[in-house]
């Protein structure tokens, strides 16, 4: 059943487009780089590190990492998420899936794994394309982390990073940032049990990360109460695993929040799916 | 076939299909299916006839375990039907229209189904499939760029993979040209030779008079008639004569011997019943009081449907061809 539906999706030219577009962001970030003049310093998220691009390709993959994992990443998790079932409802040829001797939670967790598949494969694309385009064009060096403690900060060098530990760190960021896509993930994939517009779903998803940011505390301290709870404001906490001292603090936490949202919105598209007519 | 040879014990032979006091009300509070009992015994040919609306398609699906019944049971070879029920392996469907993946081919999409098929212990046949919908060299295009019957003889091909027990078919023909429609009813026919059992719902009554051995009437989700299509039809013992007027015809038939009955059909018609009636009598008999007979033929299935449906509260949304 799981072979039958990633066969669905590499013959698809949708697939091959999303996955392009992603590698092809950290392609042109690299780029985009390379034609910024020496000395130019980038700025990752809203903590008080700073990178020097040009010294070390690797750096690229952070700021290929914190530049779309707002929004662009979401976008594409929510594509893959909300067309697997929708779609096949909108084509007709959902209810000859299941007209079948295969039960219902085999047909949507297979879905859900592949849609899931993919999405970790966009994050992954992402990264790999971005650190493998940034070495060749800048190089396997150390990366100089700037001191955001400093008075003038952006210009003094506060630790030096060998590019094992840098690759170390990128790796966890990237599953971090995998992390944080799970709800996404499961909200689109619900909505995916409830219509044939696969739209409709994109579209909850990605609402999601907008009423996540609509709510956040960092803006608006009114919503502190719900902020601990919406589940992409702190998405940006993998930042810190590149300050000296590295700190964990709100991953477990962030996890959490993760884990609640995937089980309370897979549970309702087990639960939907498994008891709605198929009226298409 | 083989419908015992799955190792389940052979007592009576259930029936095909058993459906009984099926009721579906849907969201909308509307009830599409209302307390439905019909049996289709193994080799039948059941035609499922009604207005649009009248619940032939919902039954349908519940019997392919994608719709559940509010009231009721439904089942199959005597095996209760529920999503993703065993016995569906043994069912072959085009309902609802045909559904394929749209990047696909047209072969790739039904590669898919042997797949799946193959998954439950099936043995499909793709290149016999293949062969079947007499696409040639378009089964190995997209089947976003087929036509309607071009998906429509796909649909089919599906339906018949892996030599299906029992084919349920919703409307197989629809916007189909005469030579095709042909080609539909010989598939049938030839599955229906092997044995297979067949449930049709149709809006060509012609044709489910010809294919079927079994019709049921549906009007708004209920069962208004049901039976082997002889009886449906009242054999050979109806003459529908087209007169130039109705009223004196019908005194003049009535009291003729042999007559034993006499219906109005439409506004212009009469369909007479009798024992071994003979035309030739009947317009000789109105001929001599003076009312011209314009055409007549033997009673047909859409006599039978249209009698059901005349005087009643639903009239049929006339999506019947007028011959």
């Amino acid at each position: 059943m799981i072979a039958i539906e990633w066969y669905k999706q590499f013959r698809r030219r949708r697939t091959y487009v999303t996955l392009g577009a992603v590698a092809g962001f950290s392609v042109l970030l690299t780029v985009v780089l390379a034609a910024a003049g020496p000395g130019q310093v980038e700025y990752v998220g809203d903590v008080p590190l700073v990178m020097v691009p040009r010294t070390s390709g690797l750096s690229v993959a952070l700021i290929a990492l914190s530049s779309t994992m707002k929004f662009f990443l979401p976008l594409a998790v929510a594509l893959f998420a909300g067309e697997a079932v929708a779609g096949e409802a909108g084509w007709g040829s959902l209810r000859y899936l299941m007209a079948r001797p295969v039960s219902r939670s085999r047909v949507l967790w297979s879905k859900a794994s592949v849609a899931g598949g993919l999405s970790v494969i966009a994050v992954v694309v992402l990264t790999a394309t971005a650190a493998i385009a940034g070495t060749v064009a800048f190089g396997w060096h150390a990366l100089p982390i700037i001191d955001g403690a400093a008075s003038r900060p952006g210009h003094t060098v506060g630790a030096t990073l060998l590019p094992g530990t840098v690759l170390g760190g990128l790796a966890l960021s990237t599953v971090y940032v995998a992390v944080g896509m799970t709800s996404i993930f499961a909200v689109a994939f619900f909505l995916s049990t409830t219509t044939r517009r696969p739209l409709v779903a994109v579209a909850g998803g990605i609402g999601l990360t907008i009423v996540s940011r609509v709510f956040n505390a960092d803006y608006l301290p009114g919503v502190s109460v719900v902020n601990q709870y919406m589940p992409n404001n702190d998405i940006d906490l993998w930042n810190y695993l590149f300050v000296r001292p590295v700190s964990t603090q709100g991953f477990l936490h962030f996890a959490l929040v993760q884990a609640a949202y995937v089980v309370v919105f897979m549970g309702l598209a087990q639960w939907w799916f498994t008891r709605k007519d198929i009226l298409e | 076939m083989g419908p015992e040879g799955d190792g389940e014990a052979v007592t009576d032979r259930p029936p095909a299909v058993s459906i009984e006091h099926l009721t579906k009300r849907l969201g909308n509070g509307v009830t599409a299916v209302d307390d439905l009992s019909l049996t289709v015994g193994p080799g039948q040919v059941m035609g499922l006839v009604g207005p649009n609306g009248s619940g032939k398609t919902l039954t349908l699906k519940v019997l392919l375990g994608l719709v559940r019944p509010t009231g009721g049971r439904a089942s199959i070879f005597g095996q209760p039907v529920r999503p993703g029920a065993r016995v569906l392996g043994r069912v072959g469907a085009l309902v609802g229209g045909p559904g394929f993946v749209p990047y696909l081919s047209g072969r790739r999409n039904l590669d898919l189904a042997c797949r799946q098929m193959r998954l439950s212990g099936g043995r499909p046949d793709l290149e016999a499939a293949v062969l079947a919908t007499g696409l040639g060299a378009d089964i190995d295009r997209p089947t976003s760029e087929y036509s309607h019957g071009m998906g429509y003889r796909l649909g089919l091909a599906q339906a018949l993979l892996g030599t299906p027990d029992l084919l349920l078919l919703d409307e197989p023909t629809t916007g189909m040209d005469p030579a095709q429609v042909i080609e539909v009813r010989t598939a049938i026919a030839e599955r229906v030779a092997l044995g297979t059992t067949v449930v049709l719902s149709s809006h060509h009554l012609a044709e489910v008079e010809e294919v079927c051995t079994h019709a049921a009437v549906l009007r708004g989700g209920r069962l208004v008639a049901s039976g082997p299509m002889e009886q449906l039809v009242g054999g050979t013992d109806r003459v529908r004569l087209e007169v130039d007027d109705a009223d004196r015809a019908a005194t003049v038939l009535e009291s003729l011997p042999g007559v034993s009955g006499v219906e109005r059909s439409g506004s212009g018609a009469v369909v007479a019943q009798g024992d071994s009636l003979r035309a030739v009598d009947l317009v000789d008999r109105l001929d001599a009081v003076g009312v011209t007979v314009t055409a007549l033929r033997p009673g047909n299935f859409e006599d039978t449907y249209l009698d059901l449906f005349e005087g009643g509260r639903d009239t049929p949304s006339a999506p019947f061809p007028t011959p």
